[in-house]
């Protein structure tokens, strides 16, 4: 009799334990969640690593400086991705199966995380962009994957729309990068060209790390278009400019959102002088010292007072107040699956720095669509609109 | 070979083939795909070392070796539907036809040249990578779905696991038949002297050409199980940084020895993975390590274990040369001794 009571009393601790065990959320417990990321942390591309990853960093210490939500903090767990498959893989499966996050918020580099992508479903842990622009990842939609990154062929329609409200644009010259970063704003430029009348007089190809763009640039002057759409990085934006105002060729030139930082690009093209007829899309709300951007600036600065302010600064801060949002919707009783409805649910979100306001729908994971133009005036990187300055 | 030796040997190779059959029961989805990828890193770096250790060449081509066969696999599988069976072997035999047509220019040249020559087709095979987009789709890769036998699916990295362990036996197996045959031992005659490989009547340029052919078979089949593992090829996962990892294998692990590609490919795919929470430190300790054994330990861990005697020798001839003897009298003893040198890695 005694003995079988005991057995009643292990059965029913083993019991208990195991039901609280499957109901306890991995990387939640009752003051703290557990939030993943990974990025180039070394190597040659880490420009794209911390500086990115602190702007949401910095969201999130916030939150956690005014007492975090539902009375839990947010910890970060980092991971080094290298910009290569391989290793992004293994960033995301430690993330998932060692460090026990309750969701990621990472990745800046497409074609790396496009490698985890199958893994990133597979686990179903909630998934944030921090900064890619490759649609593929987000689209066909994954149940656990969001983004509020302008993608590739949305920076495209941005630049293609201004592109169509020049006045007298009859023909351009599109100079581009051979990638998939640039053949997902193609996807989009060259139909939104077609569809406006406006023809492809050359269509030239600049190698990336090109250190010298001669060639393209005398072959634009000899195509004799009305404007110049650059489908580059910024290094190489950079070498194009500075040949075009050697060669006098002359604007304007619509750039991609990698050259939002416009006066690093000047530098390297030789002064301000070269991108006094450069037009940029932006996702962003102004440049860095733009007086909408005092308080993210502001925000970053507490958090990382010994880093350099950039656009790269604010490209992850969007998503951290997405998160943020569905953590505070999704309720004290956090369970992954609360918390994608919870993001799911998101209309009209606030954006921070990012050009838009956050809108998922069950059918819709890209959270933002609207970008902008950037230009010069007076020499200084100001926002001009979505069309040609009247 | 006493009785207890004659019992002891089935009883280590049985540990040893269960304890590697056990691995998936001890292992995380993470931890597993560490595992995998040592088994890949371990056919590529044996098929560096052919080339490098064995042979003497410095050939850099490695890594394109690996993205031709992981480009192969990738088009087989996802866009033809083949099954890996085919895929893997094609692969290997596909590149390993490259490698050997790569090969015939290079014959006209050696040493720093050489390595010139095959870095320069390593750099142009990205190139071809990102711009085939045709056959490659460019940078945005592509995609390699699980392979599968009799309706088996190896997804997820426990199950790929049984797939990657038997290919990796194999290819080392392979190895080791070659590395001990004519055409293993005729290698190690060219990389200490030419002339004197001449002198023993070995076609030195045809003996090279195997060589690369070779090494390019492993890069292949290496890269096939690569795109398995990753389950996306892009050109970027074939550059320098790629060609540096395969480099490191052999010359940290051990150059000339089968042993040492595992070596080396067990601590460059781990350590780096153990040494996650500490970024900063990984290049300051793989530059050291580098430094390090360039200095103490010119034949890699591999050849200091030897020396130790943790680690049996490599006898590419059993039983003729076990010793490196003094050359005590002119004569047929004399004839004999460069190859007996050439043969023990010690």
């Amino acid at each position: 009799m005694k003995s079988a009571m005991r057995n009643s009393i292990l059965a029913a601790a083993l019991l208990a334990g195991v039901s609280s065990a499957a109901l306890a959320e991995p990387g939640v417990t009752d003051d703290k969640i557990r939030i993943g990321t990974f990025g180039p942390l070394t190597g040659p591309v880490s420009i794209y690593g911390y500086p990115i990853i602190n702007g949401a960093v910095a969201v999130y210490n916030e939150i956690n400086a005014k007492g975090g939500i539902h009375g839990r903090k947010i910890e970060m767990v980092y991971e080094d991705d290298a910009c290569d498959a391989a290793k992004t893989r293994a960033a995301v499966k430690k993330l998932v199966h060692s460090s026990d996050v309750f969701a990621i918020h990472g990745g800046t580099c497409s074609s790396a995380v496009n490698a985890a992508r199958d893994e990133i479903i597979a686990s179903e842990v909630p998934y944030m962009v921090m900064a890619m622009v490759l649609d593929s990842i987000t689209s066909p939609v994954a149940k656990n994957m969001f983004t509020t990154t302008q993608t590739g062929t949305l920076d495209g329609v941005t630049m293609v729309n201004f592109v169509k409200s020049i006045p007298d644009v009859k023909k351009v010259v599109i100079v581009k990068n051979t990638d998939d970063w640039a053949d997902s704003h193609l996807s989009t430029i060259y139909p939104g060209l077609k569809e406006a009348g406006i023809e492809v007089a050359a269509d030239i190809v600049l190698e990336r790390n090109a250190s010298d763009a001669t060639t393209q640039a005398l072959h634009s002057l000899e195509a004799n278009a009305d404007a110049v759409i650059l489908v580059t990085y910024p290094n190489e934006t950079a070498v194009f400019l500075r040949e075009a105002k050697k060669y006098g060729l002359k604007g304007p030139f619509v750039g991609a959102s990698s050259q939002m930082d416009m006066l690093a690009v000047a530098d390297r093209a030789g002064g301000i002088d070269a991108i006094s007829e450069l037009y940029v899309s932006s996702y962003l709300l102004e440049p860095v010292d733009g007086e909408k951007m005092k308080e993210f600036s502001e925000l970053y600065a507490k958090h990382f007072p010994n880093d350099k302010l950039q656009t790269l600064s604010f490209y992850g801060m969007s998503g951290a107040y997405a998160f943020v949002d569905a953590l505070e919707r999704a309720g004290p009783d956090l369970t992954r699956e609360g918390f994608i409805n919870a993001l799911e649910s998101t209309s009209d979100g606030f954006a921070g720095p990012a050009y838009c306001k956050i809108s998922f729908s069950p059918e819709n994971h890209q959270g933002c669509t609207e970008g902008h133009i950037w230009a010069v005036r007076d020499g200084k990187v100001v926002a001009i609109g979505e069309t040609w300055p009247q | 070979m006493d009785r207890t030796a004659i019992m002891k040997k089935p009883l280590i190779y049985g540990g040893l083939a269960a304890a590697l059959l056990a691995v998936p029961l001890l292992t995380n989805g993470y931890t597993q795909y560490v595992v995998n990828l040592v088994t890949v890193y371990v056919v590529l770096g044996v098929g560096l070392n052919i080339l490098l250790g064995y042979a003497g060449q410095f050939a850099f081509a490695n890594a394109a070796f690996m993205g031709i066969g992981a480009y192969i696999t990738a088009i087989l599988s996802s866009q033809l539907g083949l099954p890996f069976w085919v895929c893997i072997p094609a692969a290997g035999v596909v590149t390993a036809l490259i490698g050997t047509a790569c090969a015939v220019p290079a014959m006209r040249m050696a040493s720093i040249y050489l390595a010139l020559v095959t870095f320069a087709f390593a750099e142009l095979m990205v190139w071809v990578f990102i711009n085939w987009k045709g056959v490659t789709n460019g940078s945005n890769g592509i995609g390699v779905s699980a392979p599968d036998l009799f309706g088996y699916v190896f997804r997820g990295d426990q199950r790929l696991y049984y797939l990657l362990l038997p290919c990796c036996l194999t290819m080392l197996w392979l190895a080791s038949r070659i590395l001990k045959s004519y055409i293993g031992r005729s290698f190690v005659i060219i990389r200490e002297s030419e002339i004197v490989a001449r002198c023993n009547g070995i076609d030195v340029s045809r003996t090279k050409m195997i060589a690369f052919g070779l090494s390019a078979f492993f890069g292949g089949v290496g890269g096939a199980l690569f795109a398995y593992t990753v389950g996306l090829v892009l050109p970027q996962s074939f550059g320098l940084f790629q060609l540096v990892i395969h480099i490191a294998i052999v010359v940290l692990g051990g150059m000339a020895s089968l042993a040492g590609a595992i070596i080396g490919a067990l601590l460059l795919t781990t350590l780096p993975e153990f040494l996650r929470d500490f970024q900063s430190l990984q290049e300051v300790m793989f530059g050291t390590a580098l430094v390090i054994v360039a200095i103490f330990m010119p034949r890699g861990i591999a050849g200091a274990l030897t020396r130790f005697g943790i680690l049996p020798r490599e006898m590419l001839v059993r039983g003729i040369v076990r010793e490196r003897r003094p050359v005590a009298t002119p004569g047929r003893d004399q004839d004999l001794e460069p190859i007996g040198v050439g043969v023990t890695h010690d």
